[in-house]
């Protein structure tokens, strides 16, 4: 038996479309405490915004920025789509961003706009900028700008290795890849509820809003994460899908959050933006005892490429295979596929059109390979062709399952007119995985790790932020001048003496 | 397989309360958390908390001495949202909800805030 030929949506916009003719009255997006959408809803109020976006002379092509914190994610997503029924491209940007790097990034992607959320005002630059609701007053129903697959739709800013953030730009048609519209195949089938926290402006959060436009169950998120709150979701909505990434999952255990809800709707736990140690899943799978604990690997720049895993005691560290038709290869120093059991750099090859880098070529001729994508990861395929990832130190470090550049921590820190030289490394931390510690050596006498921490709140995010600042007279390194990282994380020790911790 | 990916960067959403120097503090929620009588045993109970938060890595000490913003004491976001669970379960007062919690910038706020909502 065949299903009704549905058409197949090209754009983002389609997508929405199309859902909201299909069922206008169902509830696409629940934040709890803030509220709750319809598809109808969504599809009207996009239809307004654009219209207004329109009126204040947006154009096909401009980047428009969305500074939203997780509370707004029904204003988020009317804000989303409504660029892109304009034309314009999408730039979330996370309320927990610096206001500096706010800044950089609409700067470096030249917005001529920023919508914003309650309680959020946008840095002053070359924009304009307004509420939501300041532009949804004027004319309603679609408006006639052409969008097409091939156009840009998004814009999303990830930690690079130089330092500063990249914009990582996909089309329509790289978004919409895998949409499934038929009504009795849509993904997430056996749930009416899919409940995550991650944060707007990430791609897991895309990822999601992505879902809430084509699955079955509607999106539910809350304002501010914590385990406490997550478990009392839960419980009361019996979200049947839920997403989390592991250093949420680890506080959630930690807490023993499971012997005091009922965690029984939960069918699928996945979890993403970094790998689950196996003890973990181990302790997922058994504090959600119907759930399946499926892993998911992938980076801004690769999706829709990515490996999925079904977590197999068998295969405690692996994280799978790939997915919906892309690739995966482990490369050698020329590019070559690797054998299985030899460690070398992963590259994972998207199967819808690739992603690219925003206004950077020298960075994506480094990052992007003839339809390949290198992680940044260096791991190994066993014999049945699972991905197993290789610990390596770098400039990059994953806390909590944000990627952060230590370079671009360093360079906040360089900002400091009392600071002469600075180091950051990550060092092992039992949630986050990584968590940031500097080492400082001041001009003068008399600077903190306070005071420093102070400074960067300005420049960096929160989870950019060292957790420990280290006062030094000199910072290790080698002959040739280089900062011997393996030596500065000694100087984190708890035996190691002599220094004076900021606090 | 039916699931689409969710993807790299998510994180602990909530993040340290973005940063408030020093010298913004107002002075009577630091006099509120320093001297008043009725308070002290609050101040010192969430201090505790905030430590226990915190791994040890500060002590209830330091952070009662403190008037600084909590990220710049060194409060991670991970820090912080183990002391909203905590906060809720000991006091049932709800911490930043989403959409901007100014007492959550320094200890003597968050002391006048807690003061304010709790017997």
């Amino acid at each position: 038996m065949t299903s009704p030929a549905v058409p197949v949506p090209g754009t983002v916009p389609e997508m929405l479309r199309l859902r909201a003719a299909q069922e206008p009255e169902r509830t696409a997006v629940i934040v709890e405490g803030n509220g709750a959408m319809t598809f109808g809803e969504w599809e009207r109020r996009s239809d307004a915004l654009a219209h207004g976006l329109l009126d204040r002379g947006v154009r096909p092509g401009d980047r428009v920025g969305l500074l939203f914190g997780s509370w707004d994610w029904i204003d988020f997503s009317v804000a989303y789509c409504a660029a892109q029924k304009a034309g314009a491209v999408a730039v979330p940007l996370s309320d927990r961003l610096a206001p500096a790097e706010v800044r950089h990034m609409l700067a470096h992607c030249s917005a001529s706009a920023v919508l914003y959320g309650r309680d959020l005002r946008p840095p002053a630059g070359e924009h304009w900028s307004a509420a939501p609701a300041d532009l949804e007053g004027g004319a309603a129903g679609a408006v006639e700008v052409r969008v097409g697959p091939g156009d840009l739709a998004q814009i999303l800013y990830t930690s690079g290795t130089t330092g500063l953030p990249k914009g990582v730009a996909a089309s329509h048609a790289n978004l919409v890849f895998g949409c499934e519209t038929r009504p009795n195949r849509r993904r997430f089938g056996h749930s009416r509820h899919l409940l995550h926290a991650f944060p707007i402006g990430t791609n897991a959060g895309q990822t999601m809003l992505m879902n809430a436009l084509d699955a079955r169950p509607a999106m539910l998120t809350l304002g501010r994460f914590t385990p406490g709150r997550f478990a009392r979701l839960i419980e009361s909505y019996g979200p049947g899908t839920v997403f989390v990434v592991p250093a949420m999952a680890i506080e959630f255990l930690n807490a023993g959050l499971h012997e005091r809800h009922d965690m029984s709707s939960v069918l699928l736990l996945g979890s993403a933006a970094s790998a689950l140690p196996p003890s973990v899943s181990a302790r997922l799978a058994a504090a959600f005892p119907n759930a399946t604990v499926t892993n998911y690997y992938t980076s801004t720049e690769a999706a829709p490429a990515q490996t999925i895993m079904i977590f197999d005691p068998a295969r405690p560290g692996a994280l799978g295979r790939p997915a919906f038709g892309g690739s995966l290869r482990v490369a050698g120093p020329g590019g070559d596929p690797l054998p299985a059991g030899e460690t070398g750099e992963v590259w994972l090859r998207s199967p819808a059109v690739p992603r690219s880098y925003y206004r950077d070529e020298r960075a994506g001729a480094e990052a992007f390979r003839g339809g390949w994508v290198r992680m940044g990861d260096l791991g190994y395929l066993d014999a049945d062709g699972y991905l197993h990832l290789v610990d390596r130190e770098g400039d990059v470090v994953k806390s909590g399952a944000f990627k952060v550049s230590t370079l671009q921590v360093e360079a906040a820190l360089y900002e400091h007119a009392d600071v002469a030289e600075a180091a950051v490394v990550g060092l092992p931390h039992p949630v986050l995985g990584t968590t940031l510690a500097a080492a400082v050596v001041p001009r003068s006498a008399g600077i903190s790790g306070g005071d420093l921490r102070a400074f960067l709140t300005e420049r960096l995010a929160g989870h950019e932020l060292p957790e420990r600042v280290l006062v030094v007279d000199a910072l290790p390194r080698n002959q040739s001048g280089k900062v011997i990282k393996r030596e500065l994380r000694r100087l984190f020790d708890p035996a190691a003496t002599g220094q004076t911790e900021g606090t | 397989m039916t699931t689409r990916q969710a993807a790299d960067a998510g994180a602990i959403p909530g993040t340290a309360a973005q940063g408030v120097a020093d010298d913004v503090i107002p002075g009577v929620a630091v006099q509120r958390a320093e001297d008043a009588g009725a308070t002290s045993g609050l101040a010192a109970r969430l201090a505790g908390m905030i430590s226990t938060a915190c791994d040890g890595r500060l002590t209830s000490e330091e952070i009662l001495a403190s008037g600084a913003s909590l990220s710049a004491l060194g409060v991670t976001s991970l820090a912080l949202l183990r002391l909203i669970d905590a906060v809720e379960d000991e006091f049932d007062v709800a911490l930043d909800l989403g959409g901007g919690a100014p007492y959550l910038d320094s200890f003597p706020l968050l002391v006048g805030y807690m003061d304010a909502r709790t017997p």
